[in-house]
C-alpha cells in the first residue's frame, strides 16, 4: 500500500489549498477524481485527498480552537444550474472521500493515526498534553510559513509609480459611505494579512485609478508622494490634500501571475464564493464597521453602575458597535445611551415594568431600540425602522441574544473579554448589513453574485415565522427518517469499537449530546432538546450559515465552536445546587456540510471523557464521523429526496393565486403535475421548478416522464402501472420492503448496516491484502438498495388536500409546534410578493395578538390579583382576517390550541367553503402517515 | 390599572397638571421631571422620543406647538389610541384657555390655574383610554361620536333645524342619554375631535336646566371664544348649541320652549331607545349580543347591545370592553387608511394601515364569544355573537344586519 504521508507531504497539500492549481483544475477532472476515489480503486489517492482536506480546515483553527472553516464549490458560480443538475445525477461526487477510513481495518487505522501524531489529537491519556503543544506548534509553525510565503510573493513583485489626479471637492460624489482611498484615488482597498499593508481589492467606476490602466487589483499600494502608507496613515495622508493636485503613488506588483480575481480569498482562505467569504472574512468587516457610524443603528453593552453622565464619555461601557478609531465621530447609541439608561433605570419605579422597546424619531428616520437588562449590565440595540418594524427588530434582538448566550458563558463574558470583540464586530456587522443590503452590500464591487442568489433574508419580510425561534421542519417519509435516526444515532452512539484495536485503553473525549441535519433550510432530524435545537438555528442562522447553505453549494463546512447550551446548561446548574456532582463540563458544536447539507452536533467534554485542554481544537476523529455521517445520509438519497420533497408541493398541496387568477386552471390537483415537477427538479433542481403553467398534461406525457424517471433511478416499473394505482400503492411498497428487510436480520439500518456487512467481510480476508474494493462495492450496493428505496417513494409524492370544499383551497400554511420547537410551512416562492407581503403582515399582527393571549393566561396563573391587562384579550383563540386581492378573497386565520401541547396554526386559504381549522390542523400534521 | 398623563412646558419643564386614573399613586414630581428630562436630553441631539413600551404598559412623549410636552401612561392599549388620546388632551386644554393663552402665558402660575376647568374633561378622557376595566358603564373612542338610532330621529331632526333657525346659529345637535341623536348639518363639518370635546364639556358640567359656557375650539377657533349653550328639554334629553354673543341665556330657554313644547310626547318615546340605542322595532338575530356600527367618514358610531341577553351589569361592560378592544386591536388597524392624524405621528403604523387596504373582514373567537367585523363603504359593523355561532354563519348574519340598518326607512343616522 502506498504512505499516504510520503505521497502528500503537509505543505504541499496546504498550497494546494490556496487555490492556484484547483482554480484552474478543470471540473470533470475532480469529477472524475472523485468518482474515482468513491470507487476505491485507488486507495492512495484517497488517502492524499482525505488528509488535504483534514488539513485544510485544520489551518483555520485559531488560538481558542475555535473553527469557522468554508468552502464553496466554486463553479457553482460559472454554471449554477448545470452544477445542481450534475450534483444530483453524480450523488457521490462528493469532495475527499472519507468512508472508506470506516471500513478500512482497525489496526490499518490506528497505525495511520499514530504516524499523523503530528496533528492529530490522540485520544490516549498519555503524553496527550505533549501532543496537543505539538500540535499548536506545527499549526503555528504552518500560519508562519505561509505568511512568509506570501510577503515572499510580494518582494519579488515589480514596483512601479503612477500619477494619479486627485480632486478633493469631488469627493463626496460616492456619498459619505465612502473610504478616503475610494473617494480620492478611486482604488477600493483591502487589507493584507498582515493587517497594515492596503491591497487593491477593486476599483470605483470612472474613478482615477481606473483611467490609469496601469494598476491591477491584488497590488500593494506602497508609498503616497513617498510617504509609505499602511491602513492606519492612508486617511490622514489623503484627508490632507486640500486642492486638486497630482499625486505620485507607488505600487509594487503582486508576483500571482493571472489569478488576481481570487486575490483576497487566496490570501487566507480555500475556495469562497463572495457569500462565504462574507461570513469568514472578520477583517474586512471590521474595516466595513466605521461606515456605519453615522447611521442610527447600533449595538452599546453598558455595566450601568459604572456608568456616570459627567466623566469620560465612554465610562463603563463595554462594547460598542460601530465605533471609530479616531474618537471625533462617535456613534448614535453612544451619544444618545444616557437616555435610554435612565429610562431602564427609571421605569421599573414608575410602572413596575422592564422597559422592553423604545422608539425615537431621527433625522434619518424611527429607530427601535431594545433593551436587555441583566442584574448590573445592559444591552441596547438599535435598528432602524426603515430595514424592519418593531416587532421584527425584537425578534432579531431576541435572536441575537439567544446566539450570543449559546456561544458564551454568559452576556457579560460575551462583551467583557477583549478578544471576543473582532468577532463580535463581525457578527454585528453581518447583521446590519444584511438589514441593510441594499444600500451598503450594493455600494461594494461583488453585490451582483448576491443578487442571482435566492436571498434567504428576504424570506423574513414575506415569512414571519423565519424570524420566530422555531426551526422549519421537513417531515420527510417515514422510511427516510427512520434512516436519518439511525445514521445519527449511530453517530451519537460513538461506538468506535470498531476502529480501535484496544477500546480498553482509550478514554473517549467527548460525549455526544445530539444532533440534527438540515437540507437548505430546512431540518429533516433531530436529536435534540428544543431549546438547544433553538439555539443552533438561531446560531445557523445570524451567522449566515443557514442563507449559505440555501443559496449555495458548498464543498466543505467545518465549525467547531466552544457552546453553552441552555439544557445542559441548566442541568448542570441544578446539579450544583444540589452539590451532586461539581465535575466541570464543556460543550462543544460541530458542524460540518456539504453541498445543501448540513450536520450539526453538541458534544459535551467532562464526566467519563477524557479531560481536554484548555483551547484544544477539534479533534479530527469526530470532524471526520459527522463528515462522514452526511456523506452517508447523502449517499442513501436523502438529500435528493429532501429536495424533491421540499419541491414537490404535496403535503399538503397548495395552490398558488395569481394576478387575473382563473381558478379553474389552476386548482386541478394532478399527479401529472407532480411529475413534471419532479422532473424539472431532477434535472435542473432550481428551486422554482414547479412550473405553473403546464398544469394539465396529456396522459402519453405522462407514461414518457415515467420512463425516463425509471431510467434515472434504474428501478423497474411495471408496465402495466397505471394511476391509480401508484396513488396508493408507493407507500404500500416501501413498507413492505422495510419489513422485508427487518424480517432477514436484525433491524440494522443506515451506515450501522453498511459497516457489519464490511466488519463481517473484514474478519474474512486477512490483515493487509487490499481488500478495500470488494468492501466498498458491498457497501455501495447496500447503499444503493436503500437509495432506490427511498427515491422510489418520491416518484409519485400523492398530493395531499387539507381543505373541506370540492377544490383545494389551501394558499399557505404555518404549523407551530412550540413544544418541539419546529414548524412546518409551505413554500413561499412562488405566490407574489405584494400578496406576500400582505399575507406576512396579517400573519404576524396574528400572531403577536396569539403570543400576548398565551401571556396573559401564565400571568393570570401566576398573580392574578396584579393584572395590567385587557382582560378582553385573555380568551382569543382564533383570529382570522379576509384579504381582497385581485378580485378574490382570501381568510388568513391563525388558531391557538393549547391542548395537547400548545400550538399555533396559520392557514390563508381561499374563501370559498367554510373550513375548520383545527382538522386542518389534525390533517396537516397526519400527512405523512 | 393606573393610567396617567402629565403636563409640562416644554421650555422650562414645569409640570402644568398630572392627573391619573386607577388606584396607583400620583406621580411624584421627581419622576415627571425625570421622564420630561430623557424628552429635553434626547431633543438637543435632535432626536425625538416618541414611547417606550414595557411588557403590557407604555409610555408616549409628545410635544404639541413646541410649548406643552404631554406624557401619557397607559397599559392595555394601542398606542394609536394613546396618541388620539393625547390630541384629545391638548385639545381640551385649547377648549379652555385658548391656544395663545398656552403658547404665550403672561405667567405660568396664571396658565396652570386657568386650566383647572379641564381637569373634568381629562379625567374623562382618561377613562376613555381605560380598556378592560370594569368602571365606565359606557364605551367611547376619542374620535367618533356616541350616536343613538331612535325611531324618531326624523322628527327631532325637523325641530332642532327650527330651532337652530331661532337662535340663528349653524351648530346645534341633540343628546340623549350623552348620545347625539340628531344634528345640523354644518355640525358635522366641525373636526370629530372637536365634536367630542364639545359633547363632553357638557356632559361633564352636569346637566342641570340650562348652561352657558365660553369655549374656544381647537380646530375651528382656537384663539376666538364660542358660547356653547345646552338646554335640558327631558329627563336625558339636551339640546346644544354654539352660538356668538346673542340672543342671552333667557331667549334661548324660551325659545326652546316655544319650540319643543309641541314635542314632549316624541322627545319621551325617543328616550325610551336607550340603552339598546337602536329602535325596537326592528328586531335583529337573537345571536346577536351587541353591535358597534361606525360610519368612519363622518367619524361616528352606535353601540347596541341586545337587552334580552343582559344577566347583569358586568356582563353587560365586559361585552362592551370586549367589542371595543376587538375595535381598537383588529379593525382599526386592518380598516382603516390613513388619516393626516396619523401621517405625522405614527410613521410606524402608517405601514401597516397602508397594506391592509384590501382587508374586507375579521374574526376573533374567544373562548364565551366570538367578534366579527366587516367593512362596507362607509361604515364598518363589528357584532358580538356567542361563542355557538359558526364562523360562516357568523359572517352570513353580519352581511344580513348590516343590509337592514342601511336600508331600512325607519333609521336615520
Amino acid at each position: 500500500m502506498n504512505d499516504p504521508k510520503e505521497k502528500a507531504p503537509l505543505y504541499q497539500n496546504d498550497e494546494q489549498s490556496y487555490g492556484y492549481v484547483k482554480n484552474g483544475k478543470n471540473p470533470v477532472d475532480e469529477e472524475r477524481e472523485c468518482w474515482a476515489s468513491d470507487s476505491g480503486s485507488s486507495s492512495g489517492s484517497y488517502y492524499s485527498n482525505a488528509s488535504s482536506s483534514v488539513i485544510e480546515w485544520e489551518s483555520e483553527i485559531s488560538p481558542t480552537g475555535e473553527v469557522f472553516y468554508i468552502e464553496s464549490l466554486m463553479e457553482s458560480f460559472a454554471a449554477l444550474n448545470s452544477n445542481k443538475a450534475r450534483e444530483d445525477n453524480h450523488y457521490a461526487s462528493s469532495p475527499p472521500e472519507l468512508t472508506r477510513r470506516r471500513s478500512t481495518r482497525a489496526g490499518k487505522l490506528i497505525r495511520l493515526l499514530k504516524r499523523r501524531e503530528s496533528y492529530r489529537h490522540s485520544v490516549r491519556m498519555s503524553g496527550l498534553a505533549s501532543e496537543l503543544r505539538q500540535n499548536h506548534e506545527s499549526i503555528s509553525k504552518m500560519h508562519r510559513e505561509r505568511e512568509n510565503f506570501i510577503r515572499d510573493d510580494y518582494k519579488m513583485g515589480e514596483k512601479y509609480s503612477v500619477n494619479i489626479w486627485v480632486e478633493p471637492e469631488k469627493r463626496h460624489k460616492l456619498g459619505r459611505r465612502a473610504t478616503a482611498c475610494e473617494a480620492y484615488l478611486g482604488i477600493i482597498p483591502c487589507v493584507a494579512s498582515d493587517k497594515s499593508k492596503i491591497i487593491v481589492a477593486g476599483f470605483v467606476p470612472d474613478g482615477e485609478a481606473l483611467k490609469t490602466k496601469e494598476i491591477n487589483v491584488g497590488d500593494w499600494l506602497q508609498s503616497i508622494n513617498s510617504k509609505d502608507v499602511n491602513k492606519y496613515t492612508i486617511n490622514t495622508i489623503l484627508s490632507r490634500i486640500v486642492s486638486p493636485t497630482n499625486i505620485h503613488c507607488q505600487f509594487q506588483r503582486t508576483c500571482l501571475d493571472g489569478n488576481y480575481e481570487n486575490y483576497p480569498a487566496t490570501m487566507s482562505c480555500p475556495n469562497q464564493s463572495v457569500l462565504a467569504r462574507q461570513l469568514t472574512d472578520k477583517e474586512e468587516s471590521t474595516i466595513l464597521m466605521e461606515s456605519l457610524i453615522k447611521e442610527s443603528l447600533g449595538v452599546i453593552f453598558i455595566k450601568t453602575k459604572e456608568f456616570s453622565e459627567g466623566e469620560s464619555d465612554m465610562q463603563g461601557v463595554l462594547y460598542s458597535f460601530p465605533r471609530t478609531k479616531t474618537k471625533s465621530t462617535q456613534s448614535f447609541l453612544s451619544i444618545t445611551k444616557g437616555a435610554f439608561i435612565t429610562l431602564n433605570h427609571m421605569l421599573p419605579d414608575i410602572v413596575g415594568a422592564q422597559p422592553i422597546s423604545t422608539t425615537v424619531s431621527t433625522s434619518t428616520g424611527l429607530t427601535h431600540i431594545i433593551y436587555f437588562s441583566y442584574k448590573d449590565e445592559l444591552l441596547l440595540i438599535a435598528v432602524p425602522d426603515k430595514c424592519c418594524n418593531k416587532q421584527e427588530a425584537m425578534e432579531h434582538s431576541m435572536d441575537i441574544v439567544c446566539t450570543l448566550s449559546f456561544m458564551n458563558e454568559s452576556i457579560l463574558t460575551c462583551f467583557e473579554k477583549e478578544e471576543n470583540h473582532l468577532h463580535l464586530d463581525h457578527f454585528f456587522y453581518l447583521f446590519f448589513s444584511r438589514l441593510y443590503k441594499d444600500k451598503v452590500v450594493a455600494s461594494k464591487a461583488n453585490s451582483e453574485n448576491l443578487k442571482t442568489n435566492v436571498n434567504i433574508d428576504d424570506l423574513s419580510k414575506y415569512d414571519f415565522s423565519f424570524l420566530l425561534p422555531i426551526v422549519n421542519l421537513v417531515q420527510l417519509p417515514r422510511d427516510a427518517q427512520i434512516q436519518i435516526d439511525a445514521a445519527l444515532s449511530e453517530m451519537e452512539a460513538m461506538d468506535y469499537r470498531d476502529w480501535n484495536q484496544d477500546p480498553m485503553e482509550c478514554q473517549r473525549l467527548y460525549t455526544i449530546i445530539g444532533s440534527c441535519l438540515y437540507h437548505r433550510r430546512h431540518l429533516l432530524g433531530s436529536h435534540l432538546p428544543a431549546e438547544d435545537l433553538i439555539q443552533i438555528h438561531s446560531f445557523l442562522r445570524r451567522h449566515g450559515i443557514l442563507h449559505l447553505i440555501n443559496s449555495e453549494d458548498v464543498k466543505s463546512l467545518v465549525i467547531w465552536n466552544k457552546v453553552y447550551p441552555s439544557s445542559s446548561v441548566n442541568r448542570k446548574l441544578q446539579w450544583q445546587d444540589e452539590s451532586a456532582y461539581s465535575l466541570t463540563y464543556r460543550w462543544f458544536l460541530l458542524i460540518v456540510g456539504y453541498g445543501h447539507n448540513l450536520l450539526a452536533v453538541i458534544l459535551e467534554s467532562g464526566g467519563c471523557t477524557a479531560i481536554l485542554e484548555e483551547h484544544s481544537g477539534p479533534d479530527i476523529f469526530y470532524v471526520e464521523e459527522a463528515q462522514e455521517t452526511l456523506k452517508h445520509i447523502r449517499k442513501i438519497g436523502i438529500s435528493a429526496l429532501a429536495e424533491k420533497w421540499i419541491n414537490a408541493n404535496a403535503k399538503p398541496e397548495i395552490i398558488v393565486p395569481q394576478k387575473e387568477t382563473t381558478l379553474s386552471k389552476l386548482s386541478s390537483p394532478s399527479i401529472a403535475e407532480n411529475i413534471v415537477g419532479f422532473m424539472k427538479t431532477n434535472q435542473s433542481k432550481s428551486i422554482s421548478s414547479l412550473n405553473h403553467n403546464v398544469t394539465k398534461v396529456p396522459y402519453d406525457n405522462i407514461s414518457m416522464t415515467k420512463s425516463r424517471v425509471s431510467e434515472e433511478s434504474r428501478v423497474d416499473f411495471n408496465a402495466g402501472y397505471s394511476l391509480e394505482a401508484s396513488r396508493d400503492s408507493p407507500s404500500q411498497d416501501s413498507l413492505s420492503q422495510v419489513s422485508e428487510m427487518s424480517d432477514q436480520a436484525a433491524p440494522i439500518l443506515g451506515r450501522r448496516a453498511t459497516r457489519e456487512r464490511s466488519n463481517a467481510l473484514l474478519t474474512r480476508y486477512s490483515d493487509d491484502s487490499d481488500s478495500d474494493l470488494d468492501n466498498d462495492q458491498t457497501g455501495i450496493s447496500e447503499i444503493s438498495n436503500i437509495r432506490e428505496n427511498l427515491l422510489h417513494q418520491a416518484e409519485y409524492i400523492v398530493p395531499k388536500i387539507v381543505t373541506t370544499g370540492n377544490k383545494n383551497s389551501l394558499v399557505y400554511y404555518v404549523h407551530i409546534d412550540l413544544f418541539e420547537g419546529v414548524l412546518i410551512s409551505s413554500r413561499v416562492n412562488e405566490l407574489d410578493s405584494e400578496f406576500l407581503s400582505n399575507l406576512n403582515g396579517c400573519a404576524q399582527m396574528i400572531h403577536k395578538l396569539l403570543s400576548d393571549t398565551k401571556r396573559y393566561k401564565k400571568l393570570l396563573t401566576h398573580d392574578a390579583g396584579k393584572s395590567v391587562i385587557n382582560k378582553s384579550l385573555i380568551a382569543i383563540k382564533e383570529h382570522g382576517i379576509l384579504l381582497e386581492w385581485e378580485n378574490c378573497t382570501y381568510w388568513i386565520v391563525g388558531r391557538l390550541y393549547n391542548s395537547p401541547r400548545p400550538k399555533e396554526l396559520y392557514i390563508c386559504y381561499q374563501d370559498c367553503a367554510p373550513q375548520n381549522l383545527i382538522e386542518m390542523a389534525f390533517r396537516l400534521q397526519s400527512t405523512n402517515h | 390599572m393606573t393610567s396617567h398623563v402629565m403636563c409640562l412646558t416644554s421650555s422650562g419643564g414645569i409640570p402644568l397638571f398630572v392627573r391619573k386614573k386607577g388606584d396607583g399613586d400620583l406621580m411624584t414630581f421627581s419622576k415627571i421631571a425625570s421622564l420630561n428630562g430623557i424628552h429635553m436630553f434626547l431633543k438637543t441631539h435632535n432626536i425625538e422620543l416618541l414611547n417606550s413600551d414595557m411588557a403590557d404598559t407604555s409610555i408616549v412623549w409628545k410635544e404639541f406647538k413646541g410649548c406643552i410636552t404631554l406624557i401619557a401612561i397607559a397599559s392595555g392599549t394601542t398606542k394609536r389610541v394613546m396618541l388620539k388620546f393625547l390630541d384629545s388632551v391638548f385639545n381640551a386644554m385649547i377648549l379652555v384657555v385658548s391656544l395663545k393663552d398656552i403658547e404665550q402665558p403672561r405667567s405660568v402660575e396664571k396658565l396652570k390655574r386657568d386650566l383647572r376647568p379641564c381637569y373634568s374633561i381629562i379625567d374623562k378622557l382618561l377613562e376613555y383610554l381605560d380598556i378592560g376595566d370594569i368602571s365606565g358603564t359606557k364605551t367611547n373612542f376619542f374620535d367618533l361620536t356616541d350616536s343613538i338610532i331612535c325611531s324618531e330621529n326624523h322628527l327631532l331632526q325637523i325641530c332642532l333645524d327650527t330651532f337652530m333657525e331661532y337662535l340663528d346659529s349653524l351648530y346645534g345637535c341633540i343628546l340623549i342619554h350623552n348620545c347625539l341623536a340628531v344634528a345640523t348639518e354644518s355640525w358635522w363639518s366641525l373636526n370629530p375631535k372637536e365634536r367630542k370635546l364639545i359633547i363632553l364639556a357638557i356632559t361633564t358640567n352636569n346637566n342641570c336646566g340650562t348652561n352657558d359656557l365660553p369655549i374656544f375650539l381647537p380646530y375651528k377657533s382656537p384663539n376666538l371664544a364660542y358660547r356653547l349653550v345646552n338646554v335640558t328639554l327631558v329627563d336625558n334629553i339636551q339640546v346644544l348649541a354654539l352660538c356668538g354673543p346673542n340672543p342671552d341665556v333667557k331667549e334661548i330657554e324660551r325659545l326652546a320652549f316655544q319650540c319643543w313644547r309641541n314635542n314632549i310626547e316624541i322627545l319621551r318615546t325617543s328616550v325610551q331607545c336607550y340603552p339598546r340605542n337602536f329602535p325596537y322595532s326592528i328586531s335583529l338575530d337573537s345571536r346577536i349580543l351587541g353591535f358597534l356600527l361606525v360610519n368612519y367618514k363622518i367619524k361616528k358610531f352606535v353601540m347596541s347591545r341586545n337587552v334580552q341577553h343582559l344577566k347583569n351589569q358586568i356582563s353587560r361592560t365586559y361585552q362592551l370592553d370586549t367589542i371595543k378592544t376587538f375595535y381598537h386591536y383588529a379593525v382599526e388597524t386592518l380598516f382603516y387608511t390613513i388619516d393626516s392624524y396619523t401621517k405625522n405621528l405614527e410613521r410606524n403604523e402608517e405601514k401597516t394601515t397602508d397594506q391592509f387596504k384590501s382587508a374586507k373582514e375579521t374574526y376573533w373567537s374567544f373562548e364565551y364569544h366570538k367578534c366579527h367585523a366587516l367593512k362596507e363603504l362607509d361604515h364598518i359593523i363589528c357584532v358580538l355573537y356567542t361563542s355557538i355561532v359558526p364562523t360562516h354563519t357568523m359572517r352570513l348574519i353580519t352581511h344580513k344586519t348590516l343590509k337592514i340598518i342601511l336600508t331600512e326607512k325607519q333609521i336615520c343616522w
